[in-house]
């Protein structure tokens, strides 16, 4: 695993509620094949905005919860490829995975009437391995479960009641050189050639809890056969694995933040 | 070049950098005078040339390569976050390029930068992504416009022609990269809002603590790079576009809504104080975008 150590700093978006900034460098060997006229992306760089809770508008019926609206959007440089403002697919699937790994840990019975909106931004996407065209999953995975972490430190930074902090982990059976498969935890989508499973969860610690849970497989898992029941559960196990590591580095945050927030009043 | 619309702002406004700008939405109004406003500053400031746009080539049909730049900014509030890095798309040979037939093409022999005939011409998507916002729109014109030069100034455009048989384009990635705009003496923009007092209650309030100057008597304040808040409490919003030339501060542009409180004198004084600034951020800008 060549990354380093992710960045995750709340607070940069005054204007919000609660904010939050993920950035997690990886190594990149130098790629002198294809110049290209920047580097290529080194990296994921997430920016969470959290605005509420608010009231609802008048006309918008009763709603004894609070009413969480996730929101994904991608810059037009964060993977090379412009978008439109309208969301495309991407952009709704991740927010509508989002949703569900933010809503198991909202108290929401706590805010009647109200409304809260969490904006996702990828400045920077992790590329693919580019001779790979079949890692567009799990490029996804990873990025989901970035966005579960900036999203739980952003919400906590709002001061939002919480039964606990959902942090993202990933984990993946991949091919290795050697030609067995092996799990791999946080992968890094552009080192692996081929993914055969993969999957992301987000974890409450506190409560031994799993909110949201996604998985994918590309073709032929690689040593399919009457074992796969076990394999995916070792699978959730390594994501559970991987976002206990981030709880790790959002715990730091948050009380660096605490502290930070008790010091200016 | 505006003919050919060869740089392309965009704003995109709708970040949630604010509780009203949610995404999902076409650009508003703001966006798109901002946008409007950055175009007319380009122009005014005519600091990107043809001549460093042009791709050279020696085939009959013309055909141009586009290139993205991109930037990422915050508001001003002494955190400015420049996510520039020159061009994004990488430039594939075999991909097949853009056709779009300039109208005036500048077709013909041009001394300087490239042999041949030119045969079309590099396009600058410029993004202004907005991440945090609690400026109106004069203020956040500043930090857009920030963002503009640190970005073109970080640009680096690969040298590339068209090839013999007219239909490929090719780098050359030996050759040092071009830049396209020159080494210092950057435009910069700053904001001001003349603060009425003495009115409808309001007399007596403190303002100013930034760099407020007393206007007339007591009775009104001027207040450089006014916040939202403060904005919507101005009468009069000044923003002038200045650039330092030989240690004299020139004039590229300035707009000037509602009035009654700066006159000439007060002018004078806006100048100079955007001239400081002008100085300041081109320190910062020439240790962050050197090579």
């Amino acid at each position: 695993m060549n990354q380093s150590q992710p960045l995750l700093k709340t607070g940069l978006t005054p204007s919000a509620s609660g904010s939050a900034y993920l950035e997690i460098k990886r190594e990149h060997p130098s790629d002198t094949t294809s110049g290209g006229l920047s580097p290529r992306p080194s990296g994921l760089k997430l920016t969470c905005a959290v605005h509420g809770p608010r009231p609802l508008p008048r006309s918008a019926p009763f709603s004894p919860q609070l009413l969480l609206s996730t929101k994904v959007k991608f810059t037009p440089f964060a993977n090379g490829h412009q978008r439109g403002f309208m969301p495309d697919s991407d952009e709704r699937d991740l927010a509508a995975h989002l949703e569900t790994a933010l809503k198991g840990t909202l108290l929401a019975e706590r805010w009647p009437k109200s409304g809260v909106d969490v904006v996702i931004t990828v400045l920077e996407g992790e590329e693919g391995s580019p001779s790979s065209s079949s890692n567009g999953s799990c490029d996804h995975l990873t990025l989901l479960s970035s966005c579960i972490t900036v999203a739980s430190a952003a919400i906590a930074d709002a001061g939002i009641d919480c039964v606990d902090v959902a942090t993202g982990g990933v984990a993946a059976i991949v091919l290795g050189a050697s030609g067995r498969s092996q799990l791999i935890l946080d992968p890094c989508p552009s080192d692996h050639q081929s993914v055969g499973r993969a999957c992301v969860v987000a974890y409450l610690q506190a409560r031994d809890e799993v909110t949201e849970v996604w998985a994918k497989q590309e073709g032929e898992p690689p040593g399919a056969d009457g074992s796969e029941h076990s394999d995916f559960l070792s699978l959730v196990d390594g994501a559970v694995e991987a976002a206990k590591a981030a709880r790790l580095v959002l715990m730091d945050t948050l009380k660096e933040s605490v502290e930070a927030k008790l010091r200016r009043d | 070049m505006a003919e050919l619309g060869l740089l392309v702002p965009n704003v995109e406004l709708n970040t949630g950098c604010a509780p009203e700008y949610l995404p999902g939405g076409p650009p508003g109004q703001v966006a798109q005078g901002l946008v409007q406003r950055v175009v007319s500053a380009l122009g005014g400031w005519g600091e990107v040339e043809l001549g460093r746009l042009m791709v050279y080539g020696r085939a009959s049909k013309p055909d141009r390569a586009s290139s993205d730049e991109e930037e990422g900014m915050s508001d001003e509030d002494e955190d400015m976050d420049i996510d520039g890095r020159g061009g994004g798309v990488p430039l594939d040979p075999t991909a097949p390029p853009v056709v779009r037939q300039p109208e005036s093409a500048g077709v013909g022999e041009r001394g300087g930068e490239g042999e041949g005939e030119v045969k079309g011409f590099y396009t600058l998507n410029l993004h202004v992504y907005v991440l945090s916002l609690d400026h109106g729109a004069n203020g956040l014109f500043d930090a857009v416009w920030m963002a503009v030069v640190a970005a073109l100034a970080t640009t680096r455009l690969p040298e590339v022609w068209v090839g013999d048989d007219g239909e490929s384009v090719n780098v050359d990635w030996e050759r040092p990269r071009r830049k396209v705009l020159r080494e210092r003496g950057w435009p910069v923009a700053s904001s001001f809002g003349a603060f009425r007092m003495g009115r409808d209650g309001l007399g007596g309030a403190k303002k100013g603590e930034k760099e407020g100057k007393g206007g007339e008597g007591e009775r009104s304040m001027i207040l450089a790079d006014p916040d939202a808040f403060e904005e919507g409490l101005c009468e009069e919003v000044i923003t002038l576009l200045v650039r330092e030339e030989e240690g004299q501060v020139r004039m590229l542009g300035m707009e000037k809504q509602g009035g009654g409180v700066v006159g000439l004198e007060e002018m004078r004084d806006l100048v100079k104080s955007a001239g400081e600034r002008c100085k300041t951020v081109n320190k910062v800008l020439e240790k962050e975008c050197r090579d």
